[in-house]
């Protein structure tokens, strides 16, 4: 049989379930703007009836939980799309600075000063004698050798720049995994007393998210609710409390930095090649394969143009009669220099095809002029000139695609994200309702109470 | 589909940023008057550039040549129509001399040495830079030089002098003492044999011996002219090249110019257009941003 004091007892619970229920939609409200935050909802349930002699009597109500509303699924879409983000963020980027090295809109670049080079010579066939020519040549020739050592050590620079963000984003990787693992066992101490940790879940999804942005990376469950964090090819970064380690070290051959991976026994591997998202990707890619391949362009160019002139000019013959004199030193793009011997006396350059005493003799010199024709590049396909042009075309046409790809993954992540939010996310507008209708059922409750109160007190008249 | 604040919000932000981006392009592009601003702009258009650019470059040098060529021509020509009459004087005081006129034969010496010493000057005719017209390719010493007896001697060689007119190709401009003064007739030894022959005091020697030198005289002036006729050809060919340089340039440089220029009035109407567009997005920012919620109803 139910009494005044169960009725009291049911209203109680009503104002203690509903009072959660507004402190849960409460700090919904006050969260709305918080990074990876999950909206939290009540559940009620009614509480164990209670067997009386007409039937079951409800004995009031309780909150069940405060879930978090999450999709794992569209968080691991967000993770995997935010690795192709941030490689392709970082490759673009890069590019985007290595174009600056072969920006030719300006038209004050290499493919000018090559033109100058080739009419320099030409001005010397037409008067080889001439002293004023030749300087000139000379100069222009320093010009064009000061260009290439320029355009090479500036995509030197700009892969050591590379390294320094390499090196920042391990750091901070690092303190991620530290994050994580402390996250980690907070969250298994809340499991094992039966409480939910739903702050420290959406805390710990936020830095695996921003992880994501930095490294491929895999996440599992382990028991507990706590994860697994494989980064690169499949190397244990956190695995519960514990966490390992990345480091950066310079490599033996070229200088650069790899990326190393200390595991929980302490030896140390590089996985340099395993990392395939990410930041790091993007900048490893941009630094070993893409700026690589341009160096060892100018190079090819840069040797090129050095070997066919160097050839004619030590067969042919000076304003003095030498011969066998080299017009330019040099073994790539980055040490090209005119031999001093010529800057010294610019009467060496050999502008002449016959033996000595014929300063009329142009023969040498205009063979070297027309070396600017010659299909000597690309296994004999095209011009230095040609040659040139199609490997600024390639820069911007790489930078292009990476744009574009850079464009189409934030559309897609934006997407993604947007459909997150639509779960997970707070809409004021359904919180105030959620508040008046907790505020209602509050009402009742209370209402309840003070007519049981009355009740009560009517009872006690009774007995006086 | 359940929306909330901050999806309108993010949607807003995200629009917001893609208009903007390209309105920061068609800016540049107005402002800059460029098609192409960077190799990203176009890849491929940009090596079109470039190798219109070098195009243009080489144009310019073969054009530089061709003059260079031409005024070397045009000296060359003058100074060979120069030798040409004073040769005419040399074979008139030969006929004179030859045919009984006699009595100043004294004057037409001195008249005849001061002749031969002009067309050796002439023959050694240097340009401006030091360097000799008729010397061959070796241009830094007289080609010609005589003795007290007025045997001349050539000191120089046959080499051409040559200027590149085109890829790959190059034109000779000049004609050489040897050719002029040796091959055929030694017009020097013809002039030096006069002389001598005039120089015997005897009046009426001779006659016969300068008789016969005023065939060859005349061939000497035949010689010269033909040189000359020669090289006024090559000028002709030079000034051929130099127009077909003119076209070139004019269409490349047409070529250039599409390529690398933005249509100023299509890239103002675009920019225009994103102007507006980026206009009416930031209105409807403003009205989502400000838009009424539930609270302002309860």
């Amino acid at each position: 049989m139910t009494s005044l004091h169960s009725i009291l007892a049911v209203g109680s619970s009503a104002l203690t379930a509903t009072q959660t229920a507004i402190n849960v939609t409460s700090n919904n409200i006050a969260n709305v703007n918080t990074e990876g935050y999950c909206r939290q909802v009540v559940s009620f349930s009614a509480t164990e009836p209670i067997e009386t002699s007409y039937g079951q009597a409800g004995t009031g109500v309780t909150v069940d939980s405060i879930e978090r509303v999450y999709d794992a699924f569209v968080t691991n879409q967000i993770n995997s799309a935010s690795q192709d983000l941030g490689e392709y963020e970082a490759r673009a980027g890069t590019l985007e600075i290595v174009e600056t090295v072969f920006n030719e809109s300006t038209g004050n670049g290499l493919n000018e000063v090559m033109s100058d080079f080739w009419n320099a010579w030409q001005d010397l066939a037409n008067d080889p004698s001439g002293h004023a020519e030749r300087t000139v040549l000379a100069e222009i020739s320093e010009n064009l050798a000061t260009t290439f050592n320029d355009m090479a050590s500036d995509l030197v620079e700009i892969r050591q720049d590379i390294d320094a963000n390499i090196e920042t984003t391990v750091d901070e990787i690092n303190q991620i995994a530290e994050q994580i693992a402390d996250l980690n066992e907070n969250i298994s101490q809340c499991e094992e007393i039966g409480i939910s940790a739903n702050e420290y879940q959406d805390s710990r999804d936020q830095l695996i998210s921003e992880l994501s942005t930095m490294i491929n990376l895999s996440v599992s469950e382990n028991g507990n609710g706590m994860v697994s964090v494989h980064v690169g090819d499949g190397n244990a970064l956190v695995e519960g409390t514990s966490c390992c380690s990345l480091n950066t070290e310079p490599n033996a051959e070229t200088g650069l930095l790899d990326v190393t991976y200390t595991d929980s026994s302490g030896s140390t591997s590089a996985i340099t090649g395993g990392i395939s998202g990410g930041e790091l990707a993007g900048w490893l890619e941009a630094r070993d394969v893409d700026i690589p391949e341009y160096m060892d362009a100018l190079d090819e160019l840069a040797v090129g143009i050095m070997t066919e002139v160097n050839a004619l000019q030590s067969t042919g013959f000076g304003l003095d009669g030498s011969t066998e004199n080299d017009f330019f030193t040099g073994t790539s793009a980055t040490d090209m220099a005119v031999n001093q011997d010529i800057l010294d006396d610019v009467n060496l350059i050999a502008a002449s095809d016959s033996a000595g005493g014929v300063p009329g003799d142009a023969g040498n010199a205009i063979a070297i002029a027309d070396l600017q024709n010659g299909l000597l590049m690309d296994g004999a396909n095209a011009t230095f000139d040609e040659y040139y042009n199609s490997l600024v075309s390639n820069v911007g046409a790489t930078l292009e695609t990476a744009q574009t790809n850079l464009s189409s993954q934030t559309e897609t992540l934006e997407y993604l994200e947007n459909y997150r939010e639509s779960i997970s996310g707070i809409s004021l507008d359904e919180e105030n309702i959620n508040l008046i209708k907790y505020q209602n059922a509050y009402e009742a409750a209370a209402m309840l109470i003070s007519i049981v109160d009355e009740l009560m007190d009517t009872v006690i008249d009774l007995v006086n | 589909m359940r929306v909330t604040t901050n999806m309108m919000v993010n949607n807003i932000t995200a629009n917001l940023f893609r208009q903007s981006e390209r309105l920061l392009d068609a800016q540049t592009k107005v402002s800059t008057g460029k098609q192409i601003n960077r190799p990203s702009d176009d890849p491929i258009g940009l090596g079109n550039i470039l190798q219109y650019r070098s195009t243009l470059s080489s144009i310019d040098q073969y054009s530089t040549n061709v003059s260079m060529g031409q005024s070397w021509i045009e000296t060359s020509e003058t100074t060979l129509d120069s030798i040409q009459s004073l040769l005419d004087q040399v074979t008139e005081i030969a006929v004179e001399q030859s045919s009984g006129e006699l009595d100043n034969r004294e004057t037409s010496l001195e008249i005849m040495t001061n002749l031969y010493d002009q067309i050796l000057d002439l023959a050694n005719t240097q340009s401006a830079d030091g360097r000799y017209f008729f010397g061959g390719t070796q241009t830094d010493i007289a080609p010609f030089s005589r003795d007290d007896d007025y045997n001349a001697v050539y000191n120089s060689d046959s080499g051409e002098i040559r200027i590149i007119t085109g890829e790959n190709s190059s034109q000779s401009i000049n004609v050489t003492g040897e050719e002029l003064f040796i091959d055929g007739v030694n017009v020097f030894d013809v002039m030096g044999d006069l002389i001598s022959a005039l120089e015997d005091p005897d009046a009426s020697a001779n006659t016969d011996q300068i008789a016969a030198l005023i065939e060859p005289l005349n061939q000497a002036v035949e010689q010269i002219q033909n040189k000359t006729v020669e090289i006024a050809a090559t000028y002709e060919t030079l000034e051929l090249t130099q127009n077909r340089l003119s076209d070139l340039e004019y269409n490349v440089e047409n070529m250039l110019y599409d390529e690398e220029n933005a249509d100023m009035n299509q890239a103002i109407i675009e920019l225009q257009v994103l102007e507006t567009a980026y206009e009416t997005t930031l209105e409807v920012a403003s009205m989502i941003t400000s838009q009424a919620s539930l609270m302002d109803f309860l």
